[in-house]
């Protein structure tokens, strides 16, 4: 029979150190004893000598500074004074018309200008147009995913300029912004927008091609107040 | 004519007694999956970690840099930012937390003393687990990585491990509901805390940074990721290491560990101090003064667990050494070096709660030491020593040269030593001129002090390197020669008996000798 | 440990320590710092800091994507706690008025709060970048800068990014984005090497990186206060 040309069923012998035995001290099978001493062992005097300097060095600590005022910094201001007038106050701007219009001037003013006129032709005004104060899903469309194409907007005829996305260029609540103030400047009284409103547009146009055409928009919804704007 | 089927002689190293055999035989393949795994990820994260190691130093230093050099600036692939985070993941995650895993398995099974079920439920963890790893890794080197220290993987990597590790904390559930009373080992108090904890860490840390930041978050992220780097090591990788030294330690010895009653102690006063260390980070930056006050004082305290742990574990190492002779055999000596750099890390972490250490050391290469000493020095020393220990017993083989484990003992020793002395020193010289209150001190010349130190860095983790590929290339030697076995077992019994062979495993061998 | 607390119990206390820790280093500081937002100076219409333009945002997942964050910090420590002031990191032209001195000063989480993904940074193999634009004053320095960091450094060991630009055959006239390159650097004849898009979103958040404003929190906590509504 074939097995008893092959008498070994081992491989060769591995290179079988004493140190590698099943006898050997890592290899050797212990069973499992309780691993804690139960000795009442002192601890060593410099561990506490160390332990109250550790202490010491922490509680160093506290001092120098105040810890607990709300607010102040590590290691306070950490530079000059200021130099200029400390009279004057200085307050949060958590306003969305405030923050709306600082976005607008710096986005928007170049082609629709800062008082909101427009160019005759090729950027249309912000003054009492139905884009403006009508649906806040539609306007929130054209911002994000642009317009283009032929315009109409109180009369005049617009079209031969492109209004790009700012989808990649504007967070939500900074849309959100500038359409609250857009629609609350120039004679407009249109309520405010969300930032949930306009997450919302996001993701509904996102598969949106390019810019939409005014047809699209009307689409989207007609002319007349936001469903949500109630006089 | 019947003979009873030949079985191989059980080689010896497997468990004698047949409740440990059974136990061991039942998370066989679990464990050995994770090591294996964790292995390969080792191999994979080291040379990463080698090579971008190597780009901190301009291709002047050796003329192979050129090459690397050239890689770098041509492809995005082999860019430091990107390679850098790859090799720390594939360690952090790869290696450390999946051979982690495997521990946690065995040490959690053994000390249940009941043999596991539905070890299938933990495989398919490991399956999903590695994938998560292996995608992750890839989006890294695509360009899809956070840039979050520890949380690089992107968000579809990151779920998928979130899922397996689910998985395995159902199975850790379902193991310690069902242990047997009136047997509870300390390695499963260590324990516990880990798996508690890195679920909260690794999702928190997830949802909250990865992808697209909470709006208007600003400096809390940097808050966050502090939180979940610090505790990474404080609450998943320091427990895990002690866990598995508390159980081998006194199991190797005999001997029980050393100031046993000040554990409760220590480890109490260690899952409330530690997490603190992470405002180490936050030092002098845009934080809120009594935050960071409050985590250096705490952080500071840390003193007290590290004294603690480090005097039980080694000072029960040595005296253990010294009974056994020729330090303890091949494995324990890993034990003893991971216990003694659990209380370098400690004291390094201590240099960093002083405040004046901290803002000279906070933008250094000492952070760097201080990543080495828990991620090598401490938890992969002692995640080595026990797959040497536990791989022995799940197959019933032996290691097949002591001589390879002697050298990779003495490489990771001479490396972490001269980590800590290379980059540990070149983080203190580095600092120096950073903080060198003459302007006419630049950067540049910050970074030309900090050159040789870089240099060195590079040498010793190419030291530790060379050690972890003996391991590696040791560890397939010995599952070659295993599969040899059993593939001949199987040829030879399928002439004999003309079936295939079922090897019925070394306890059923056991209790037939036993049993004759 | 687990003995004399029941599983229950033990699993309690370590979840409260954990908790304790998350809410001490995260959630605490998140109620101080999680909300600021801009400031206003009484009687200026200016709001700072304001925010850059959505480019820049691009960048910032460049500046993620080739770990820049794991070599350069964007935080500006006070002289109290470092050397960062005396470097010139936190000095920054005051544009508002050519006369004022320099504004130098450490950076505060009012800093941060247009960016999407902040890159404190823990690491300073290179410069800090918090004024990075302060010392790389337009685009076409940074960009030879990011094509080779040696020309400035000879001892950089800041990666060369030739990945982020494309030479190419010039057809017609040189491209405007084209870098200006010399010696050894410079593209064959009859070529030029420009910048990708990556490369310019990359370059616009850095050019993004500037301080230069005082904030009211140099001089202590800023009380946030409730927004003025607007008639």
């Amino acid at each position: 029979m074939k097995h008893e040309e092959n008498p070994d069923l081992l491989p060769p012998e591995p290179v079988h150190t004493d140190a590698l035995k099943p006898g050997a001290p890592d290899f050797v099978e212990t069973p499992d004893i309780e691993p804690l001493s139960k000795e009442r062992e002192p601890l060593p005097v410099w561990l506490y000598l160390i332990c109250g300097f550790a202490l010491f060095m922490a509680g160093s600590s506290f001092t120098g500074f105040e810890i607990f005022g709300q607010g102040l910094l590590d290691q306070g201001p950490g530079g000059p004074v200021l130099a200029s007038s400390s009279s004057t106050q200085t307050a949060e701007v958590t306003d969305p018309l405030a923050l709306g219009k600082k976005i607008y001037s710096g986005n928007c003013a170049n082609c629709h200008h800062a008082d909101g006129a427009g160019q005759p032709g090729m950027y249309p005004p912000m003054g009492n147009s139905a884009l403006v104060v009508g649906s806040k899903e539609r306007l929130a469309a054209i911002l994000l995913q642009g317009l283009a194409g032929p315009l109409t907007v109180n009369g005049g005829s617009y079209g031969s300029a492109v209004m790009p996305a700012w989808n990649s260029v504007l967070t939500d609540d900074k849309i959100a912004n500038v359409m609250t103030y857009i629609r609350a400047t120039w004679g407009n009284k249109a309520n405010a927008a969300s930032e949930d409103e306009v997450t919302k547009a996001r993701t509904k146009f996102a598969s949106h091609p390019a810019a939409f055409t005014q047809a699209e928009l009307l689409q989207i919804a007609p002319d007349g107040p936001d469903p949500s704007d109630k006089k | 004519m019947a003979t009873s089927p030949p079985t191989i002689a059980t080689q010896g190293y497997a468990s004698t007694d047949p409740e440990l055999a059974a136990i061991d035989s039942s998370v066989r393949w679990p464990v050995m999956a994770c090591f294996l795994t964790a292995v390969h990820w080792m191999v994979v994260g080291t040379f990463f970690l080698v090579y971008a190691s190597s780009l901190s130093h301009p291709q002047d230093t050796f003329p192979i840099l050129g090459l690397f050099v050239s890689l770098s600036d041509n492809f995005s692939m082999f860019t430091y930012g990107r390679i850098w985070p790859a090799a720390i993941d594939a360690l952090v995650y790869g290696w450390a937390t999946t051979g982690g895993l495997g521990l946690a398995i065995w040490i959690l099974a053994r000390t249940s003393h009941v043999p596991v079920r539905s070890p299938a439920t933990l495989l398919t963890a490991v399956v999903f687990w590695n994938l998560g790893i292996a995608v992750g890794l890839i989006g890294i080197f695509l360009g899809d990585s956070n840039s979050v220290e520890m949380l690089e993987f992107p968000s579809y990597a990151a779920w998928t491990l979130w899922l397996a590790y689910a998985l395995f904390a159902l199975w850790a559930v379902v193991t310690w509901l069902s242990r047997r009373p009136g047997h509870d080992h300390v390695a499963q108090s260590w324990l516990l805390v880990a798996l508690f904890s890195f679920p909260w860490l690794f999702g928190g840390g997830s949802v909250l940074l990865d992808g697209k930041p909470l709006a208007g978050s600003g400096v809390v992220q940097e808050l966050i990721s502090a939180w979940y780097v610090h505790g990474l090591y404080t609450l998943w990788f320091a427990p895990l290491g002690l866990a598995l030294l508390y159980y081998l330690i006194p199991k190797m010895s005999g001997l029980p560990i050393r100031y046993g009653t000040k554990t409760q102690v220590a480890f109490w006063t260690w899952i409330i101090f530690a997490p603190w260390t992470a405002v180490h980070d936050l030092v002098g930056g845009p934080f809120p003064a009594e935050t960071v006050s409050t985590g250096l004082i705490l952080s500071g305290l840390i003193f007290l667990p590290v004294a603690l742990i480090g005097m039980s574990l080694v000072g029960t190492a040595f005296e253990a050494e010294k009974k056994h002779g020729s330090h303890g055999g091949i494995v324990f000596p890993f034990l003893t070096l991971s216990a003694a750099c659990f209380v370098l890390a400690g004291i390094a972490e201590q240099i960093l709660s002083i405040r004046s250490a901290n803002e000279l050391l906070r933008f250094t290469m000492f952070r760097e030491c201080n990543l080495f000493l828990w991620l090598y020095g401490f938890f992969s020393f002692g995640l080595m020593g026990g797959i040497y220990y536990i791989v022995p017993r799940l197959l019933d083989f032996s290691w097949r040269s002591a001589t390879l484990i002697r050298a990779h003992y003495y490489a990771s020793l001479y490396g972490i030593l001269l980590v800590i002395a290379m980059v540990g020193f070149g983080g203190f010289m580095q600092g120096l001129a950073l903080e060198n209150p003459d302007p006419q001190v630049t950067i540049d010349i910050a970074d030309q002090n900090a050159l040789n130190f870089h240099i060195a860095s590079t040498l010793c983790v190419s030291l530790i390197a060379l050690g972890s590929g003996v391991f590696a290339l040791h560890l397939g030697w010995m599952l070659l020669n295993w599969v040899n076995i059993r593939v001949r077992a199987n040829r030879l019994a399928s002439e004999i008996l003309h079936e295939p062979y079922e090897p019925e495993g070394p306890a059923a061998a056991v209790k037939k000798e036993v049993g004759a | 440990m687990i003995s004399p607390l029941t599983t229950r119990g033990f699993f309690l206390l370590i979840g409260g320590i954990f908790l304790f820790t998350w809410f001490g280093l995260v959630v605490l500081p998140w109620s101080y710092l999680g909300h600021l937002a801009p400031i206003q100076e009484e009687g200026s219409s200016d709001i700072t800091p304001w925010d850059a333009p959505g480019t820049a945002h691009q960048g910032e997942h460049i500046y993620a994507a080739e770990g820049c964050v794991y070599c350069h910090t964007q935080q500006v420590r006070p002289a109290s706690s470092g050397a960062d002031i005396i470097r010139g990191w936190g000095t920054a032209k005051d544009d508002s008025d050519d006369k004022a001195p320099p504004i130098v000063r450490r950076t505060y989480p009012r800093d941060y709060i247009w960016q999407g993904q902040v890159f404190l940074g823990n690491s300073r193999e290179g410069a800090d970048l918090s004024n990075v634009a302060e010392r790389f004053t337009d685009a076409a320095s940074l960009y030879r800068y990011l094509y080779d960091p040696y020309i400035l450094n000879p001892h950089s060991s800041m990666p060369a990014y030739h990945f982020l630009f494309i030479e190419r055959k010039i057809s017609g006239l040189p491209s405007q984005d084209a870098l200006a390159l010399i010696g050894d650097d410079a593209p064959p004849a009859g070529y030029e090497i420009v910048p990708t898009d990556e490369a310019k979103s990359l370059v616009a958040y850095l050019l993004s990186l500037k301080k230069n404003y005082h904030l009211p929190d140099e001089k202590g906590p800023v009380p946030a206060t409730p927004a003025t509504p607007q008639p």
